[in-house]
């Protein structure tokens, strides 16, 4: 923490919640962390723990009404909050891009692929129509599909080649920050190693930043400098990639690996974690996770933790560890 | 069984629930149900022969008064009693075919749905056919070839309403039969019938009520506006189309005439909307 | 393209054919015998007989429709009973006039309903959707002669805006009917077209558009309403359609000389070829219509076309 980080994306005590028939549902609960340039964070957790709100949050994408957000959140030191609609719309697909989830249903069907990918770069490049749907065609071959497909419709492709239209047109106007929503969930086991070593390869040419939003251990170790644990729209733990794979803390981290299996010892049985995430509209009063903790006192339920710091940028919100 | 008796049960209880918050559909189904009982007694508050149809010389065209809140027509008839009174020809004869298309409909999209295949296709074939006509031209047809009978347009208007219902049958047995649950029961030896009894028909009741709901609005406009062409109930039957139609001379200077018949139209078919619009949204709350 | 098209013509051939059957059929049911209608009470039965012969009734129902198709498709429609007037002259004289009601209804219909129920969807929820969600729930809920008389009485009668019956050649003349007729499909059309909106304002590819910095006006614009469009132009074919049988009813309100008009006027006069001619014109059309609403689809929906290429 010595010298001041230039910073792409700094999140500060992000909230969001979504008021839908007299409830609340509290999807983010204060999360906060920084991207440096040309680094790749990982968040990881479980299906609905609040990692694509955050990401959408970052587009300013959270429909409202019903949702509400507070916090802070900077790109390249500007606060996002702050800005208008229209200023918005030049910063979405130019300065951040986001790769969705299930390609199958990312592309517009009634649009030619070319034709989706020119329009980003008509929206935030000076240029023509012609021109533009030659650049698409080019990154078309960049993602290694043949330029003279662009005039085909998603429907044409396989779910491996629209993810890779999707990145095409994520990265057709060379983004600051790729926020990447699961990108090879929806995918072939085959695939997915091919898409994410494209993803890696493009990030390093490009020099992006990116939150790489997964709950696939794995993918982290291969691609993530940091890490941040997210459950229950609360960051749990947060390291660097060895904070949280030799030194792991927190006790649903500790959970997550137990999940995996055991390549070397086979004979081991998996140690799932019992339970449930708790209902989003009524979180319990203390540390979320206490009521599926093997070590939650009395102090768990009824005080929420705060992240302190463990050593290093090493951080972890649980009351077994004490600040230093 | 006991089972899926009670999740049949719980799945009503849910729909009835998510129907009682729907403000309109409510009202909907408050309006109907007002209308049937109006029409079931129609005869303990109005006598047919005096006011119905007996005509009264003493009170032509009179203007809507506490003695006829409606006003009387050119043979000084209660309007009131008439609208009512007309609400049963509707009603009955609009529920008499779109019950018989549902059953006939459901009976031959069932089987299509199921087996698929040859029998598929020349039913197919022949709702194609009957779709190409629209359903009041199809009873216009009829009746001009047969006559203007009550039979006459029960069957003329079921016929046009068979080819909804057997489509709506056949694609949601053909949905129902590639799932996993009909597939387990075929793996336990289920017979056939047992099949398409216990598993395939309870899960196609919700769209059939729906379409039922949707398909005795239509058919009520119908056959009032065949009323309407003379080619309906014949007078001097009470009908809301052929109140309409004669009330056409007196249009000018006895507009009560006109709007009260319309308006009732209007209210029944706006209420069964409503009703049938609320149940789609109960039944299949991810359409909202 | 054209394959596509021509694939829909050729489906359509048996349809018309069969509906045609029906309706043929159906209408030989009807009591009385045309040869006695033709030659008068005082005939004598040998007459009546001679004149059957002539006129083919003793032959198969079968043999009668294939012979009437046949001339059908020379444009002979037959001879009317009573007048002995060419069925031909008499529907081609009247045909003009429905298609105009229809066509001017039906363009009212698309042009209203179309922003409506796209500006409902987007602003969903708020005054204005209720306000016309209820306008179009009125819409399909009331009957199209009363929705006439109605406006004659406002428009016609007490403001005097627009003549009383219509008027075939002018542009005041038309536009009570093709409203009349009109509004119960924009209801229709408005609804659906909603719906649907709904629907596809809740896919992912339009998230994706708005991440990719699309104006909101553009993403509905450029990305919901063409994929909005598929379900929606389905639903306007079968109004279309529909539009035809209620011209039978709204013609008659307004005394609007078209086949609609000419077809209840027959059934009064138990003009039996009349008859015949004008249901099996207006279903020919509802084909037509439908075959175009097919192509069109064609047009806006990329996997069917991409299946003819």
């Amino acid at each position: 923490m010595s010298e001041e980080k230039a910073y792409a994306l700094e999140i500060e005590n992000l909230k969001v919640e979504y008021h839908v028939d007299k409830e609340v549902v509290h999807a983010l609960n204060g999360i906060s962390f920084k991207l440096a340039k040309g680094e790749t964070i990982g968040l990881v957790g479980e299906t609905g723990a609040g990692k694509t709100t955050t990401g959408l949050s970052v587009l300013r994408l959270i429909p409202s009404p019903p949702g509400v957000v507070s916090g802070t959140i900077k790109v390249q030191g500007e606060d996002i909050g702050t800005l208008s609609e229209k200023q918005m719309e030049s910063i979405r697909g130019n300065v951040v891009s986001m790769i969705f989830q299930d390609p199958m249903t990312s592309l517009n069907p009634t649009k030619t692929v070319e034709n989706q990918i020119a329009e980003v770069i008509r929206l935030h490049e000076k240029c023509g129509k012609k021109e533009s749907v030659e650049k698409a065609r080019t990154m078309l071959e960049m993602v290694g599909i043949p330029g003279d497909r662009g005039v085909e419709f998603p429907h044409q492709f396989s779910g491996g080649m629209k993810q890779r239209v999707v990145i095409a047109m994520a990265l057709a106007c060379s983004p600051e920050i790729l926020i990447a929503d699961e990108p090879t969930t929806a995918l072939d086991v085959t695939i997915q190693a091919q898409v994410l070593d494209m993803i890696r390869d493009l990030k390093k040419q490009y020099n992006m930043s990116m939150i790489m939003i997964t709950h696939d251990l794995g993918i982290v170790a291969e691609i993530c400098d940091t890490v941040a644990i997210v459950y229950a729209g609360q960051i749990v733990e947060y390291g660097t990639l060895e904070d949280i794979f030799n030194s792991t803390a927190h006790p649903y981290t500790v959970g997550l690996f137990g999940s995996l299996p055991n390549m070397d010892d086979r004979t081991q049985r998996l140690k799932p974690i019992p339970g449930l995430m708790p209902d989003p509209t009524k979180l319990p009063q203390g540390c979320t996770f206490c009521p599926r903790c093997p070590h939650a006192t009395e102090k768990c339920r009824t005080e929420r933790p705060t992240l302190v710091n463990i050593g290093g940028e090493h951080q972890v919100a649980c009351h077994l560890f004490k600040e230093g | 069984m006991e089972n899926s008796d009670f999740r049949q049960r719980s799945m009503f209880a849910e729909t009835w629930k998510r129907l009682k918050k729907n403000k309109g559909a409510m009202i909907g189904l408050v309006i109907v149900v007002i209308l049937f009982l109006l029409a079931l007694f129609a005869g303990v508050i109005f006598d047919y022969d005096t006011d119905v149809i007996g005509q009264n010389y003493n009170e032509l065209l009179q203007e809507p008064s506490w003695k006829h809140p409606f006003g009387t027509d050119e043979m000084g008839r209660d309007l009131l009693a008439r609208i009512i009174y007309g609400s049963r020809a509707s009603l009955f004869i609009s529920f008499a075919a779109v019950c018989l298309a549902a059953v006939v409909g459901c009976f031959f999209g069932a089987i299509s749905g199921y087996f698929g295949g040859a029998v598929d296709s020349i039913i197919m074939r022949v709702t194609d056919m009957l779709l190409a006509i629209p359903e009041t031209l199809f009873a216009i047809t009829l009746v001009a070839a047969l006559g203007t009978s009550t039979f006459t347009l029960i069957i003329a208007l079921a016929i046009s309403n068979i080819p909804i219902f057997c489509r709506l049958l056949r694609s949601s047995v053909m949905t129902q039969r590639g799932s996993e649950h009909i597939e387990a029961a075929r793996a336990i030896g289920a017979k056939t019938s047992t099949i398409i009894m216990d598993h395939i028909l309870p899960n196609c009741i919700a769209p059939v009520l729906v379409q039922f709901t949707l398909s005795i609005a239509v058919t009520i406009l119908t056959i009032s506006g065949l009323s309407f062409l003379g080619l309906g109930v014949a007078p001097p039957k009470p009908e809301w189309g052929a109140l309409l139609s004669s009330s056409r001379s007196y249009m000018r200077e006895h507009t009560y005439l006109t709007i009260f018949p319309g308006l009732a139209i209007m209210t029944t078919i706006l209420s069964l909307n409503l009703l049938g619009d609320g149940l789609r949204d109960a039944l299949d709350p991810r359409l909202r | 393209m054209l394959k596509y098209i021509g694939k829909r013509l050729l489906a359509m051939i048996p349809v018309v054919l069969g509906v045609t059957l029906i309706v043929y059929c159906i209408m030989s049911l009807a009591p009385g015998d045309p040869a006695r209608t033709i030659l008068g009470e005082q005939a004598s039965v040998e007459q009546v007989e001679a004149l059957r012969e002539e006129m083919g009734l003793n032959d198969p129902i079968i043999v009668q429709y294939l012979r009437y198709i046949w001339n059908l498709l020379h444009g002979d429609f037959g001879t009317s009973y009573q007048s002995r007037i060419d069925v031909s002259t008499e529907i081609w004289s009247r045909f003009p006039n429905t298609i105009k009601l229809a066509l001017v209804a039906s363009l009212i219909s698309v042009v209203l309903a179309l922003p409506l129920g796209i500006i409902a969807a987007v602003k969903q929820n708020t005054f204005f959707d209720s306000f016309s969600m209820f306008i179009a729930i009125i819409g399909i809920s009331c009957p199209t002669f009363w929705f006439g008389l109605i406006l004659i009485l406002v428009f016609a009668v007490n403001l005097k805006w627009f003549p009383v019956s219509g008027q075939v050649n002018t542009l005041k003349g038309i536009i009570l009917p093709a409203l009349t007729l009109g509004f119960n499909s924009m209801a229709a059309m408005a609804r659906v077209t909603r719906s649907s909106m709904l629907e596809v304002i809740r896919q992912d590819y339009i998230r994706t558009a708005r991440a990719k910095g699309v104006s909101n006006r553009n993403v509905i614009l450029q990305h919901a309403v063409p994929n909005a469009m598929i379900p929606t132009v389905t639903v306007i074919g079968l109004r279309i359609g529909g539009l035809l049988a209620g011209a039978v009813i709204c013609e008659t309100v307004f005394a609007w000389p078209g086949i609609g008009r000419l077809l209840v006027q027959s059934i009064q006069s138990r003009n039996t070829p009349v008859v015949l001619g004008c249901i099996i014109i207006f279903s020919i059309c509802f084909s037509l219509v439908n075959l175009i609403v097919d192509v069109l689809y064609a047009f806006i929906d990329p996997r069917i076309k991409s299946q003819y290429q």
